[in-house]
């Protein structure tokens, strides 16, 4: 176990400016030491943003870091707000090193480019690595955990959203979370996009906790901002949410790297396990990772980082075999960052996106029998679907407390409301201009996709090969 | 895409489902019977929910291959009908015959919306390792509301075909 001086721990951090460690907290020391979270320094927070924006080199670990401090912060407030003798109070000290705990391992089970392995594989959401990390008594965190007296399935719990307390769940996940608070702030400086900037203060000195009217459940209590302070604020979370949305997360060039590195992983994973293998030199962890349809163990996880991948496609990159031939080019595409794909946005139906789709599909097999690089990307993770469900006038209770900010009445706290409903700015706002769709395309696939699409009405671009 | 197709299909052999949980608790329990539906169920407040789900509905909704029609009560239900181009499309991408997850999700669709999310959150807490009454324990703490359920959506879940 760590030791820590009386005055307690502080990190420098270029969001919090400072984040303190009280010495009652030295299990989140000890943590911070396991190798479990020091991978995490190995793996970046925006995946492939730094291709688009040069500053997005931030990793998981000091996001996480972050997250923490935002998870004392709100616990903090709310104390401050309800006082020592208030059940929600006590509640809260109850269960503030979980909370706390929680906070800071809420990413440790994200994968090396994360979601495109995950959509490469569909085998195990990062969620789930993460609840077998903190499950696993051989892992350095349920050590840590055990050692200091808390309960690794109560931590996993609150990060798997079924701990019995909402208010607990909320700090660590929800609409209005630590997870959320950091990750915008963070994002938008490192990547100098400015529009991520909120108040955290006053968002933080306006929460208070309420329930949706007409939910009984005493546990249901929700993290909530209180309605005579905090519409601003979160009218201002919401928009740097959309703003960041549209001017980060769902960045063109970004998604199409994306999109090449999940063709990319395809067709190494399509080597991997036919005849051909993949490269010599390839590091022996991506080649089994590959083989094993992105099974791995826990020892195995923690030396693959983002490192390894890179690694490997330096090897493939030089491969000279025609059988190698799409990954060659995709590694090579990657690690110079060469454009190869155009992209055209849609606006057709489902019908028309999945006619697409089966028309790209059968186009011709690439020489190494590789399929076609195309990519239809459809971003489904709405920047604030409160308000995509509110403008529709179709919400259910179900949708409004899992999708919305709540605003309550401190002295009527079983009167929560979506903010939505009080905020003229937000009911103005059109959310389906947020969901986009794109078709990706090899630019050397012009000729072939070009029928294809003037059959299906889709205008694309001029394409310069 | 592959998944709002399959929700597509759903809904167009069902021809009804009445209200978004029925749709969210039928296709979290056809998942865990190990029918291909690819969405991520996590648990938020009323239990197993995929947010990329409901997001594949409102956009079958927006295109007009689905409809959804309010009852005038708060909050719920909304029934959701396929549309006639439900049918057309399905039948253009040559998607036709009987789904082998029919029969269950016929039955499902049949029972109270409250207790598939019993049922569901069963399915959920026993893929969670929880047994016995660790099990029973965290179902009455998550849903003190549909206690009543708990035994036979408990015994119904262990024998659920798959």
């Amino acid at each position: 176990m760590r030791k820590i001086r009386d005055g307690g721990k502080v990190f420098r951090d270029p969001v919090h400016q400072l984040i303190r460690i009280a010495p009652k907290d030295v299990y989140i020391l000890d943590l911070i030491d396991t190798p479990e979270f020091q991978r995490l320094r190995r793996i970046r927070q925006l995946g492939v943003s730094w291709l688009t924006y040069h500053g997005a080199e931030h990793s998981r670990f000091v996001h996480s870091l972050g997250v923490f401090n935002f998870a004392q912060r709100i616990i903090q407030s709310l104390y401050q707000r309800y006082g020592p003798k208030e059940q929600i109070s006590k509640a809260l000290i109850e269960h503030e090193r979980t909370i706390k705990a929680a906070a800071l391992l809420h990413d440790v089970g994200h994968a090396p480019f994360s979601h495109m392995l995950e959509r490469t594989f569909g085998n195990k959401h990062h969620e789930e690595r993460t609840i077998e990390l903190i499950l696993d008594k051989q892992s350095g965190l349920n050590k840590v955990l055990c050692q200091h007296r808390l309960k690794p399935d109560e931590v996993a719990s609150v990060i798997r959203k079924d701990f019995p307390l909402k208010l607990v769940v909320d700090i660590v996940s929800s609409q209005l979370d630590a997870d959320r608070m950091d990750y915008l702030l963070r994002d938008s400086h490192c990547t100098g996009v400015g529009y991520g900037e909120y108040d955290p203060d006053w968002l933080l000195h306006s929460m208070c906790v309420g329930r949706i009217a007409g939910d009984r459940n005493q546990s249901h209590q929700k993290l909530c901002l209180d309605r005579r302070r905090g519409i601003y604020a979160a009218e201002r979370f919401v928009m740097a949410r959309l703003h960041m949305y549209q001017q980060v997360y769902m960045h063109r060039v970004t998604r199409g790297f994306e999109i090449l590195l999940h063709n990319l992983f395809s067709a190494a994973a399509h080597c991997a396990k036919t005849n051909n293998g993949l490269p010599p030199g390839t590091p022996l962890l991506v080649e089994t990772y590959f083989q094993n349809n992105g099974q791995i163990n826990l020892k195995d996880f923690l030396q693959f980082d983002e490192s390894q991948i890179i690694s490997a496609c330096h090897v493939w990159a030089k491969t000279e075999k025609p059988k190698y031939s799409t990954i060659r080019r995709l590694s090579t595409a990657f690690l110079n960052r060469e454009r190869i794909y155009a992209a055209v946005d849609l606006d057709g139906t489902p019908g028309t996106m999945i006619k697409l789709l089966r028309a790209v599909e059968s186009l011709p097999k690439e020489e190494d029998g590789a399929t076609p690089i195309y990519g239809i990307d459809t971003i489904e993770d709405t920047p604030y679907k409160g308000m995509l469900y509110r403008a529709r006038e179709h919400a259910t209770l179900e949708e409004i407390v899992n999708e919305s900010i709540l605003l309550a009445d401190p002295d009527n706290a079983d009167s929560a409301e979506p903010v939505e409903t009080n905020s003229r700015m937000l009911q103005e706002m059109d959310a389906e201009q947020f969901e986009v769709t794109r078709l990706y395309f090899d630019r050397k696939k012009y000729k072939n996709i070009a029928p294809i699409a003037k059959e299906l009405n889709i205008t694309l671009p001029n394409v310069e090969v | 895409m592959d998944g709002m197709l399959e929700v597509l299909r759903l809904i167009n052999a069902l021809r009804e489902v009445k209200g978004r949980k029925k749709l969210q608790k039928i296709v979290h329990i056809l998942q865990s019977r190990g029918y291909n539906f690819p969405h991520y169920f996590g648990y938020l407040h009323y239990g197993p929910y995929s947010s990329s789900l409901a997001a594949e509905v409102n956009a079958l909704v927006s295109c007009n291959l689905v409809s959804e029609n309010g009852t005038g009560e708060e909050y719920e239900p909304f029934i959701y009908k396929p549309e006639e181009t439900a049918r057309v499309l399905l039948q253009d991408l040559n998607i036709t015959g009987k789904p082998p997850w029919l029969p269950l999700a016929r039955y499902l669709n049949a029972k109270d919306a409250n207790y598939l999310e019993a049922m569901s959150t069963v399915l959920y807490l026993k893929s969670n390792n929880f047994t016995g009454k660790a099990l029973k324990e965290r179902f009455s703490k998550l849903k003190p509301n549909l206690k009543r359920y708990y035994e036979d959506a408990l015994k119904e879940a262990a024998s659920l075909p798959k």
